[in-house]
This record gives C-alpha cells, sequence and structure tokens, in this order.
C-alpha cells in the first residue's frame, strides 16, 4: 500500500533541500574566496580531507547501524586494491574489477 | 612512477573529470534508480521524484528526506539537513581552486559530492577543479536519468546488487583513500582513527553526521599537533 503524501509540503520540503544544499556547498568557497588559508590552516583542512575520505568509505562500507555491511564486497574491493597497488592500473578499471568480482561472489556464494 | 602511468599527462582536467564522472555515473545510476523506486514506494509522485534529484543531488539526504517526511517536513529537513553538513568542510577544502565571484563561486562549489570531490583529489591533498566539475557534470545527469527509471518502472534494488553495481562507490573511495595515504603518510594514524570513530557512530547517528564525527580526531590532533610544524614537514612524501 503506498501511502498519500501531501504534494504542496513535499515541493516546499524539495526547494528548501535544495536551498540548504546550495548554502552548504558555497558558505566555505564564499566567505574564504580565493584566499590562500594560513599553512597552518591548510595542514588542518588537508588532514580533515583525509579523515572525511576515511569515514566515507567506511560509512559506505557499514551504512547506519552496520546494516549494509557485505562480505561479499571485500574480495572485490580486495583485488581494485591489489591491481591499483601491483599493476598500476587506473581507478576506473579498478572500480570496475571490484563490480565485476563482486557480482561473481554473489553468483557463486 | 605508477601514479604517472595512471594520470595520462596528455589528458586535460576535463578529459579526466569526464572519464571519471563516467565510471561513477554507472554506479550513481544504479543508486538513483534504487532512490527513485524507494521514492515512489513512499508515496512520492514519480515526477517529484525527479524533481527532487535535478534540485537536490544529494542521495544519502534525499534518501533521509523521504523516510523521514511521512513524520513531518521539518523532522525531514532536519535529517537531511544532518546528513549533509559534511559538504561544508568538504566545500572549504575547494575554496582556493573555485574561480570567479559570488556567483560563479557559488555555481562552481555545486560540484562538490562525495564522488567528484574524492576523485578529484591528487595525491598530495590538493584539489583538481576541473575533475571535480567534469566528474559531476556527468553524474548530475545519470542521477536524475537514474531516479526517473527507478521512479517510473520501479526495478528491484536487488537488480542492481546481483550485478555489483552497488560496490563501485565503496571500491573507489578506498582506492582514492589509498592513493592519498601513499602521499601523505603523515596523515595514516589521523585517518584510522577517523575511520574507528565513523565505525563507531554509524551504531547510533545517521550517516551523515558519522563522517562529521569522523572527522574530529583529525581536526583535534592536527589544530594541536601540526600548527607549528613546518609546512615542508606535512608535505613529505614517500
Amino acid at each position: 500500500m503506498i501511502p498519500e503524501l501531501d504534494t504542496g509540503t513535499l515541493i516546499a520540503g524539495i526547494v528548501l533541500l535544495a536551498l540548504m544544499n546550495v548554502v552548504y556547498k558555497a558558505i566555505g568557497p564564499v566567505l574564504l574566496g580565493d584566499r590562500r588559508l594560513p599553512a597552518a590552516a591548510d595542514r588542518v583542512l588537508r588532514a580533515v580531507g583525509q579523515g572525511l575520505l576515511g569515514a566515507l568509505v567506511i560509512v559506505t562500507l557499514l551504512g547506519v547501524g552496520w546494516d549494509s555491511f557485505d562480505w561479499t564486497m571485500l574480495p572485490g574491493i580486495g583485488g581494485a586494491i591489489a591491481l591499483r597497488l601491483w599493476a598500476g592500473q587506473s581507478h576506473l578499471v579498478c572500480a570496475l574489477v571490484a563490480v565485476a568480482v563482486t557480482a561473481a561472489v554473489r553468483l557463486v556464494a | 612512477m605508477r601514479e604517472a602511468s595512471v594520470r595520462n599527462p596528455e589528458q586535460s582536467g576535463w578529459q579526466r573529470g569526464f572519464r571519471i564522472g563516467i565510471g561513477l555515473g554507472v554506479g550513481t545510476f544504479g543508486l538513483a534508480a534504487s532512490f527513485g523506486a524507494f521514492a515512489a514506494l513512499n508515496g512520492v509522485p514519480p515526477w517529484l521524484a525527479v524533481l527532487m534529484s535535478l534540485l537536490a543531488f544529494s542521495g544519502s539526504a534525499q534518501f533521509a528526506f523521504v523516510t523521514t517526511f511521512p513524520g513531518g517536513l521539518w523532522p525531514a529537513l532536519g535529517a537531511a539537513s544532518l546528513i549533509n553538513l559534511r559538504f561544508i568542510p568538504m566545500a572549504a577544502t575547494t575554496a582556493d581552486v573555485l574561480k570567479g565571484g559570488f556567483l560563479r563561486r557559488t555555481l562552481e562549489a555545486q560540484s562538490v559530492n562525495d564522488g567528484s570531490w574524492a576523485a578529484a583529489h591528487r595525491p598530495d591533498g590538493t584539489i583538481e577543479r576541473e575533475v571535480m566539475i567534469g566528474a559531476t557534470l556527468i553524474q548530475w545527469p545519470a542521477w536524475a536519468l537514474g531516479t526517473a527509471l527507478g521512479a517510473f518502472l520501479l526495478p528491484s534494488p536487488e537488480t542492481v546488487r546481483t550485478i555489483g553495481l552497488d560496490a563501485i562507490f565503496p571500491a573507489f573511495f578506498t582506492l582514492l583513500l589509498l592513493d592519498m595515504m601513499r602521499s601523505q603518510p603523515i596523515y595514516r594514524s589521523l585517518t584510522v582513527a577517523s575511520i574507528c570513530v565513523s565505525a563507531l557512530a554509524l551504531l547510533v547517528v545517521p550517516a551523515g553526521v558519522a563522517m562529521l564525527i569522523g572527522c574530529t580526531p583529525a581536526l583535534l590532533a592536527a589544530g594541536k599537533r601540526f600548527a607549528d610544524r613546518p609546512r615542508a614537514a606535512a608535505e613529505t612524501t614517500p
């Protein structure tokens, strides 16, 4: 049974969601302009950038409550890492290999 | 040496961005189809699901919005805003490479999304503007088209899983992190701490909030330990 939602409120919500995104993404670049950050702040941002990327990896792997964790992805991701480290393949090739290996593992698992 | 073989010097940043965008776009399309089907099954008219993808272009926030909307507009916006708070620090890292005045910078900053932002990182941690914008220009229509497919045709999320498309984002992000950790080893321990903190936070908070909490070790330690070190030490390459 598909629930009925109020279309007018939905449209208002979508517009507000979009505006919020625009502000979130623009506030840093607009306030900072093209100024070079002080060296210390630049190092902090680099550390935060790497930390955020690490967090992004774990969030996509585990999901909220670790509900999305799926071991069948691990052989594919491991294969992609190996290809990158030892064969120097591009990200695109490595990621597509991860997809293919994951599909193959799920086929036989 | 290996990096040189991967980053073709004859390709412009735009070409690399479009190429990366195609790879990410495949995963984006599959995820968007899942979102479209999810939204339609939760009462969002298909045309509004597509409009949401065109205007918001934010996967996790859109899932959160649709999930929590039956509880009211403001709780739904609150959940989505918490998830997307991560875009503030992410976009701030791009500030010195974006061009133009207020309007152009605002527009260019909209190209910040998880995949493009991650892909645009050079191994030394700096951002390549053309790669980020180029990758987003491919992913944005893929997100909208995938949503339309999912909302109007309602394919099973199981189909996306069966062909392994859900593995493309974790694999891609892991590869980028690998490159960055090899290039900036000074931040490795902080990054491992971020991963552990995010993993624990995921048990109790939404994904976007877990990411924000996850970057706090780097923020705190970087502020304390690296503030007075020479810049060259932070840019040491292996």
